[in-house]
């Protein structure tokens, strides 16, 4: 039907060349698609149309990367096996496949996640049970968590009982019992009179 | 007699052998048009070449049934099929392919020179084409009209103006080969 179209548009090669260059309407560009289907000179035509379209030397050749037969190749010794295929192809960020693995593995991460935050889930394994003790036995818990070491007792004990100290302390109270018996001696009134004691090396010559 | 002259029977029984020349055979024999079709229906060059890869695996995979005698038709009908996939994904309107925008942008002063030098020449080459052609391809290369617009201006039909686009790029691709030859 389109080489009898009234418009001029109906010579397959003008078909062709406007179809490659997008300038059929939605509807003719349909229809040609159709006939693409299972008319092999239109598809010989559009083939034509998209090599006349490169001028030499101002555009590239329509040439593919060459990398695309390794690819061939190697997809087809890995054969029909799903894996072979799955990794060999290219695919589709759109592929319906693409967005359900994806949401599986963020539904994973999100499960996972959540399992080390300790959020007890409905499914998956028993939580664990945290008990909580009573306040008085806390409490215990907390005195003895207070009470000093063994060792400090120990560093205290043996400063306090050492000998010098011992020592010290006997000649301080020897000390005060001589320089009161002086002051009786040199003035009786003593009682009411405060003496300013003399230093025990004074006391000593 | 070698790989090339082959048919494609012949080659595809080398294939099933496992002689992998006879698959560079059947690309080297293939691949352009194949690329030329896809190129023109997804006007995306690596969408194309996407579909290209796709194309070979599938036909190459299926060949139960196919006969060997008719394997550029097949080739081209799976090539079809796969294409209208890759359009039904596209979900975003194809646009048209910029050609000018596959050259490498690359300051390479030697490429930019070469570069220069051939659109040089393809504008010596089509001042030698006749007037109507050498309008229609002036038109459309250097000032990115519609066949349409061109052919409004022109004031043909639309299918003159195709038809001397058409006659003028066979032309400037002779005059290019012979040059180079």
């Amino acid at each position: 039907m389109l080489e009898t179209n009234q418009n001029g548009d109906g010579n397959l090669a003008w078909q062709a060349l406007l179809y490659a260059s997008g300038e059929l309407d939605e509807e003719r560009a349909v229809a040609f698609e159709d006939r693409l289907g299972h008319d092999q000179a239109a598809r010989e035509a559009l083939s034509l149309a998209a090599q006349l379209a490169v001028v030499p030397g101002v555009t590239p050749a329509l040439r593919p990367n060459p990398d695309y037969r390794d690819m061939v190749r190697l997809r087809l010794k890995q054969g029909e096996s799903g894996w072979g295929r799955l990794l060999g192809r290219r695919i589709y960020r759109g592929h319906p496949l693409v967005w359900g693995l994806a949401g599986a593995a963020a539904a994973v991460l999100i499960v996972v996640g959540l399992g080390q935050c300790g959020v007890v889930l409905p499914f998956g394994p028993a939580p664990t049970t945290i008990v909580v003790q009573a306040p008085g036995s806390q409490v215990e818990e907390d005195a003895e968590a207070m009470v000093p070491s063994l060792e400090a007792a120990n560093v205290w004990a043996e400063i306090s009982q050492s000998d010098h100290l011992l020592k010290a302390h006997g000649d301080e109270l020897r000390r005060k019992t001589r320089s009161e018996e002086w002051h009786r001696l040199v003035d009786p009134d003593a009682r009411r009179t405060r003496v300013q004691p003399k230093p025990c090396y004074e006391e000593m010559r | 007699m070698g790989a090339v002259g082959q048919s494609d029977a012949e080659l595809l029984q080398s294939f099933h052998s496992g002689e992998d020349g006879a698959l560079d055979v059947l690309f080297d024999r293939y691949e352009a048009p194949l690329f030329q079709f896809l190129v023109g229906m997804l006007r995306d060059y690596h969408q194309a070449e996407d579909v290209l890869q796709e194309t070979f695996v599938r036909a190459l995979q299926r060949l139960a049934g196919v006969d060997p005698g008719h394997l550029r038709g097949w080739l081209f009908t799976v090539a079809y099929h796969q294409a209208m996939l890759a359009k039904r994904r596209q979900k975003r309107p194809t646009r048209e392919v910029n050609r000018h925008e596959q050259f490498d942008p690359s300051p390479d002063p030697g490429a930019q020179a070469e570069h220069r030098e051939n659109a040089r020449r393809v504008r010596r080459f089509i001042d030698q084409l006749p007037p109507q052609q050498r309008e229609v391809i002036h038109q459309r290369m250097y000032e990115g009209k519609r066949f349409r617009e061109i052919a409004a201006d022109l004031n043909c039909p639309l299918n003159t103006a195709l038809a001397r686009m058409h006659a003028g790029l066979k032309r400037l691709r002779v005059l290019w080969e012979q040059d180079h030859a």
